[in-house]
């Protein structure tokens, strides 16, 4: 996703992912399925982490989260989210500054 | 390909967008729980919770305890030595006190988060920044929950 | 894998036309006056995100959709809907708003589920999906957001007027053990209040929607289903004969409503 940005700029920006985040606690009922949500949501900007999240069943379903990031030079933003089953989700998006 | 990546659908925005209205309500939540409690001194270990610097803002009046708005915002200067590190959320209510911990990297700049969160019932939410200098900065938020997270009528 | 790459911000097949609105002119005025749009229940906060592409939840499955309509099939597969359907975006248009409609040679009453599935049966050589698949629920929704902003048609003319007769009947006869009507609330008492919610004419142009009670998309028989369990009734079948007659007549009052899914719902 083409964004720009001038240099020492902070913008904003928004992810949600499709993901049920079972939270797997019994007081929802008998039969109540295994935990299974997204435990870590990164972001890298320039090869750097500028944002790690640990995440808790407390998260809503289908995680979103917005946050704001300096632009200080062209290059990728790269989100990562990390499930309970070891499922990896790699989105990358080029932010150019001018 | 590593053998566990997959697809799941993502939505991504880098654009302005407009913040969400609150206010203040007054107060109904029932006392803290024990999980809550066991978890801020965890967090705390004796040191003591400033106000000022960060702010937490919740939908004051949830319609679905399933996903509840929730904003933090931290006054965040570059290049000083009390930035932030952690930011930790946590539920008075929830059956797991802590909701999630932002780790911010440093000369970020002044701190937004937004995310949806679950909540049980209704309840204050607390937000903690964690200082490079081991300060701690708090701020508390009441969310008035209409229908409680954890049901499924169908 | 790594060709897969795509995915972008959610589609945005609103095309600039109001949502949640009735359209204009057409030959059942009266009908489409009485009915309030869904969107007149919704708060404000929801109505924001509704319309905020990165926030309506439902835009992921719409995504989801997308790329499983332009896929290929996987092994043991004959093609792809794509390999039929090409440029959905326009040849695919409208569709939603049609059905469910009368199968000329089954006689039978399939909706756009049906249609998904006969499709994955007959020309792909896949097995059907089920109500309530992430797949299902995916494919239903990009092909209802393709006809965003679409007048809902449906014929109950002909073949269909018998099922239109069945949906009448489901939705004004008494059930379950609380004795109402499907009618009782969403003709007589419309715009008050049950369970801290505000009763609606069951205009049903945002379905499959999200509700964030199910935290996940769902269909509009699901959403027939949860009505059930209110009154405590006895359940239909997701995909049965009852529930497609009552989205007929529900799709039929209606008409000219325009396509608002997917939706976000309490």
């Amino acid at each position: 996703m083409p964004a720009t940005a001038q240099a020492g700029e902070t913008i904003k920006i928004r992810s949600a992912i499709q993901h049920p985040m079972i939270t797997g606690h019994t007081d929802a009922g008998p039969n109540v399925a295994p935990r299974k949500i997204i435990h870590t949501f990164a972001v890298a900007y320039l090869g750097a982490e500028v944002l790690r999240v640990d995440v808790a069943p407390g998260i809503a379903a289908n995680p979103f989260f917005a946050f704001n990031l300096r632009a200080r030079s062209s290059g990728d933003v790269v989100f990562t989210w990390i499930d309970d089953t070891g499922e990896v989700i790699v989105e990358t998006r080029q932010l150019t500054v001018t | 390909m590593p053998p566990m990546m997959r697809r799941r659908s993502v939505l991504l925005g880098i654009a302005a967008s407009p913040a969400i209205p609150y206010s203040s309500r007054a107060q109904t939540s029932a006392p803290p729980s024990t999980v809550f409690t066991v978890a801020l001194a965890e967090l705390t270990k004796g040191r003591e919770l400033k106000s000022g610097r960060i702010r937490l803002e919740t939908s004051p009046l949830a319609e679905s305890g399933s996903s509840v708005e929730c904003k933090i915002t931290v006054e965040n200067a570059l290049a000083t030595p009390d930035q932030v590190r952690t930011i930790h959320l946590l539920s008075e209510q929830n059956p797991i006190a802590t909701i999630a911990r932002f780790h911010i990297a440093p000369d970020t700049g002044d701190v937004l988060i937004e995310t949806s969160i679950r909540l049980r019932t209704t309840q204050h939410v607390h937000a903690i920044a964690q200082m490079a200098d081991g300060a701690l900065y708090a701020d508390k938020s009441e969310s008035v929950v209409l229908l409680a997270a954890c049901l499924d009528a169908g | 894998m790594g060709g897969l790459k795509v995915l972008c911000i959610a589609i945005v097949l609103i095309n600039g036309q109001t949502i949640g609105t009735v359209a204009a002119d057409g030959p059942f005025p009266d009908e489409a006056r009485r009915m309030r749009s869904a969107n007149e229940f919704l708060s404000p906060a929801l109505r924001a995100e509704q319309a905020d592409p990165i926030r309506n939840r439902g835009m992921l499955w719409v995504e989801q959709g997308e790329r499983l309509f332009a896929q290929p099939p996987p092994p043991g597969g004959a093609q792809s809907c794509a390999s039929c359907h090409a440029s959905p975006e326009t040849s695919m248009r409208g569709v939603a708003a049609r059905l469910p409609a009368v199968d000329a040679e089954s006689g039978q009453l399939v909706n756009l589920e049906g249609r998904i599935n006969d499709c994955r049966i007959l020309r792909q050589s896949l097995p059907p999906l089920d109500y309530e698949t992430d797949e299902l629920l995916a494919l239903t929704a990009y092909l209802t957001a393709l006809s965003i902003g679409e007048p809902l048609t449906v014929s109950i003319d002909g073949p269909a007027s018998a099922f239109y007769a069945y949906g009448q009947q489901l939705w004004s006869e008494r059930q379950g053990q609380l004795n109402v009507a499907c009618t009782q609330c969403h003709d007589q008492s419309v715009g008050r209040k049950l369970r801290g919610d505000t009763i609606s004419s069951a205009v049903p142009t945002g379905y499959p929607a999200y509700r964030l009670e199910w935290q996940t998309l769902g269909s509009l028989h699901r959403r027939l289903r949860s009505c059930q369990l209110g009154v405590r009734a006895q359940l239909f079948e997701l995909g049965s004969r009852e529930y497609l007659a009552l989205e007929l007549y529900l799709k039929s009052r209606a008409r000219r409503h325009l396509i608002d899914a997917p939706a976000l719902r309490r």
